[in-house]
């Protein structure tokens, strides 16, 4: 693409969003350095963040290795064998990712106690962020070059020996792509380990926060979260750009020819149906039981409403302001690149790495100290959220700008319109889609996140993930159930629908744009569900 | 001896019937060309001969063994043939060396035998690089190094040339062709260029209909095509009608040479006479001429000169439209010639249309 000088008030209006992007990060490190070196120093070096960084090593080794594994497994299963029904499994094989964390934590654990601790932990935690791995996996497999497997069979290498020779080296970097973005939504989730007694930074952070207000151990604390959360994303970075480098094969228009799976074909579906069992059927399953038989279930018809409701204003508005804010930077790094609006870009993806209590807790100092009037006000959670989920829908705008050619618009000018006529004719309907996505993967998210809501939330104004969570917390599992019902229809039904719109276009717009798609879809999911 | 023997080989996709009962001969040591239209089911062919896809029907066999049929398939890595795929598949992970080394076992893959590859291909020098960093000629020398080395008892190449662009495609194709022949491999290569086939092949089977409809020497299939529309669409034509007497046969241009093998096709008088561009001569002297016209267009192409010349009516009877013809100079539109024909020509029985000019 050529290199065309930015216009003045794009670039503005880009460096002016960035800045506000990078606010929640100034306002932690700020905080931190008030302390005081010297104590800033012993919050950090104590034996607790020892242990905690102890906890958050082997299970993200735990929890990636086993996400790799079977991320991988069914990946291949559905793109690359003759299993009846894949399309079906494909699409239910997505779904956990829309379901918040920390609603599977609760169905596990209130179905069995005894998932706690590390290991239930990483039952959890891999039943729960596997599609995190599946979806770029899947996405690369669809678009490397069948020819390449079909070679290495012709050169004598059998079906096993293929996968490892020709198919893994294709799909490593996906793999680790997925295994970085798993790691990061273990440093952010907060609600699951809580509810598995698994003691994390981000969970001890917020006990530090609410039950002291100790505000200096608890920013402490974040920076060694935040410090951690950049270095995995400087790896994902390191990890994409490698793999751009290595330039993979491209596929050609030709559907790949699929294993048959003859004798193990009923296994293999009576295996992934038993999966899916685990990851869907025992979160609704138990929901249900708890509803039916619970002690304290009992539906309180206006305050479930009341709770949606909120939970929906947020998501709209938040998905709007998000949109907004994305649209300029996208434009900016997709049809102006320079080095200066590539750093520009790649500092509001940090935010990426950054956990949604984290920037709750900057969004509180900052209100406290220089803005008294808009602490707990609605204005300021929307602006966290949409700060917060910023990175979603920059990656869903960039990627449809990306498609939105400017010859395009030039040949709009060229036949006669204005600039505006030409925006509004060519440009807009090109990037609606993305536009589209974007909002509904904020919405989706706004809606599951737990976290920043309970922090920044206005003194009575209940959502559907806080009135949950203060259910789960006293225990009044049959109570909750309502509510983390509502929360996966609520996350559900929209990425459902995205998913199968999705699937529908790149149908319409030939193979070409059906391969680019594919990895849209790959990488906006694989940041999807992320920070919580 | 043939190396491959497909028998009534049939499959469909779907509802798409790709092949219908196909017949191909591939001789041992011998360059063959499988020549269709695209989407006619030449690619299928070779995919189904290298076991990437199953036969529905028939039987294929790689020298003794069927490898292929309703009841047997033998798996891709126990056929030993070596496939090269439209754009090379290089493997992206890997360099130059560990490409071509990838079929061979282990202890081989650095072995002589690699180095005598490279060799061949000439790729000296070139042995640790990746494949991005190959021009598109290299790349399809790699590929068929990769395909040699496991020393396979038939080479199967899809449009190799096709994704290259036109000043590149002649050389690499004339390197290919040259490593193939010295390594002695039989080979079925497949494309959909008519010029391509006739230049490189042994032997050429033109894929029509899901079916083999003609396989014969480049020479003969080009000027004694069994129908007119494989003479259409091996090339420019003429089809002009005659009356068969004897060995001659007269037409507008007087009487023409009847080749050998028109014979048995014209089984009555009244015939439709193939006449390569070639086989009109032009002449500017229009006096004694049985056929004269107007210049219509002239193409230019170095070597000779592509004509098309409108016949006067009163003396072009029995012609169809425009008439092709080359010469060694270009002439400009409106010019009047004189059109001579030369024989042997190919004729068939009228009866039988012209579905393609």
């Amino acid at each position: 693409m050529t290199t065309r000088r930015a216009p003045r008030l794009v670039l503005g209006i880009g460096l002016a969003v960035a800045a506000i992007v990078a606010l929640p990060i100034v306002f932690l490190v700020l905080q931190t350095a008030q302390a005081g070196g010297h104590e800033v120093a012993r919050l950090t070096f104590r034996h607790l963040t020892g242990t905690l960084l102890w906890n958050t090593v082997r299970l993200a080794v735990v929890v990636s290795a086993a996400c790799a594994v079977v991320g991988t497994a069914v990946a291949w299963c559905v793109e690359r064998t003759d299993l009846p029904g894949r399309r079906l499994f494909a699409a239910l094989l997505v779904i956990p990712v829309a379901i918040p964390d920390f609603v599977i934590a609760y169905a596990w654990s209130s179905a069995a106690p005894s998932v706690r601790g590390l290991w239930g932990a990483a039952w959890v935690m891999t039943l729960a962020l596997y599609p995190l791995v599946f979806l770029p996996v899947a996405a690369t497999l669809r678009r490397t070059d069948p020819a390449l497997e079909e070679t290495a069979r012709s050169l004598g290498c059998g079906r096993i020996a293929t996968f490892f020779r020709a198919t893994l080296p294709q799909i490593r970097t996906a793999i680790l792509g997925g295994c970085l973005i798993v790691t990061l939504a273990l440093l952010a989730e907060f609600g699951a380990f809580e509810i598995l007694r698994y003691p994390t930074f981000t969970t001890t952070i917020f006990t530090e926060f609410t039950l002291g207000f100790n505000s200096p151990a608890a920013s402490a604390l974040s920076c060694v979260l935040v410090a951690l959360g950049i270095l995995v994303l400087a790896f994902e970075m390191l990890a994409r750009g490698s793999a751009r480098s290595q330039g993979n094969a491209t596929r050609t228009d030709r559907s790949p020819t699929r294993a048959h799976l003859n004798r193990s074909r009923i296994p293999t579906m009576l295996g992934l149906t038993a999966f899916v069992g685990l990851t869907i059927g025992v979160p609704i399953g138990v929901i249900v039981h708890w509803y039916q038989h619970g002690t304290s279930a009992a539906i309180h018809g206006t305050s479930l409403l009341t709770a949606t409701l909120h939970t929906s204003f947020y998501g709209v508005a938040a998905a709007a302001l998000a949109c907004t804010m994305a649209l300029p930077i996208a434009i900016l790094a997709e049809r102006h690149n320079s080095r200066a609006v590539t750093v520009l870009e790649r500092s509001t993806f940090l935010v990426q790495s950054i956990p949604g209590l984290v920037i709750g807790l900057g969004m509180v100092f900052f209100s406290i100290r220089y803005a008294r009037s808009l602490y707990q006000t609605n204005a300021l959670i929307i602006g966290a959220y949409a700060i917060l989920f910023f990175p979603l829908a920059l990656v869903c705008i960039r990627a449809s700008v990306a498609q939105a050619d400017p010859a395009l618009d030039d040949a709009a000018r060229s036949l006669g319109s204005s600039p505006v006529g030409a925006w509004r004719r060519v440009t807009l309907p090109l990037i609606a889609p993305g536009l589209v996505a974007g909002f509904c993967l904020v919405f989706v998210s706004v809606a599951s996140e737990l976290t920043l809501t309970l922090v920044l939330a206005p003194t009575g104004i209940h959502t559907l993930s806080t009135q949950f969570w203060a259910y789960e917390s006293n225990t009044s599992y049959g109570a909750a159930a309502p509510y983390a019902a509502a929360l996966i229809v609520l996350a559900v039904i929209p990425s459902a629908i995205l998913s199968r719109w999705f699937e529908r276009r790149s149908g319409l717009f030939g193979t070409a744009a059906a391969a680019t798609t594919s990895i849209e879809i790959g990488d906006l999911q694989a940041f999807d569900g992320r920070p919580r | 001896m043939s190396a491959l023997v497909a028998t009534d080989v049939h499959k469909s996709f779907g509802s798409t019937r790709v092949l219908e009962g196909v017949e191909l001969e591939v001789e041992r040591g011998a360059l063959t060309v499988l020549l269709g239209a695209s989407g006619s089911g030449k690619s299928t062919i070779l995919r189904l001969a290298a076991g990437f896809e199953r036969v529905d029907r028939g039987r294929i066999c790689i020298g003794e063994t069927t490898v292929a049929s309703k009841q047997i398939h033998v798996a891709p890595e126990h056929r030993h043939i070596g496939y090269v795929a439209q754009d090379g598949a290089l493997f992206p992970h890997l360099t130059v060396l560990a490409n071509i080394g990838f079929g061979l076992r282990r202890n081989r893959r650095k072995s002589s035998r690699v180095r005598e590859l490279i060799d061949i291909v000439g790729l000296e020098g070139l042995e640790a690089r990746y494949p991005q960093q190959l021009s598109g000629g290299q790349q399809r020398r790699v590929a068929l190094a990769r395909a040699l080395a496991i020393e396979p008892a038939l080479l199967l190449l899809d449009e190799p040339f096709s994704a290259l662009d036109a000043a590149l495609r002649a050389t690499v194709r004339d390197e290919v062709v040259d490593i193939v022949r010295r390594a002695g491999t039989t080979t079925l290569l497949v494309t959909h260029d008519q010029t391509e086939a006739l230049s490189i092949a042994d032997t050429v089977a033109v894929l029509r209909d899901g079916r083999v409809a003609q396989h014969a020497p480049p020479f003969d299939l080009y000027r004694t095509p069994l129908d007119a529309e494989l003479a259409a669409f091996l090339g420019p034509a003429n089809f002009v009608d005659g009356t068969v007497a004897g060995d001659v046969v007269a037409t507008a241009f007087g009487p023409v040479a009847l080749h050998p093998s028109a014979y048995a096709n014209a089984g009555t008088s009244a015939v439709t006479v193939l006449l390569r561009p070639e086989q009109i001569a032009i002449d500017t002297d229009t006096a004694r001429a049985s056929v004269t016209g107007t210049v219509v267009t002239s193409t230019y192409h170095g070597p000779d000169t592509l004509v098309t010349v409108q016949p006067d009516r009163e003396r072009g009877i029995g012609i169809a439209g425009v008439i092709l013809a080359r010469d060694d100079v270009p002439l400009a539109p409106g010019t009047r010639v004189a059109l001579t024909a030369r024989g042997p020509a190919m004729a068939w029985n009228r009866n039988e249309p012209v579905t393609r000019a």
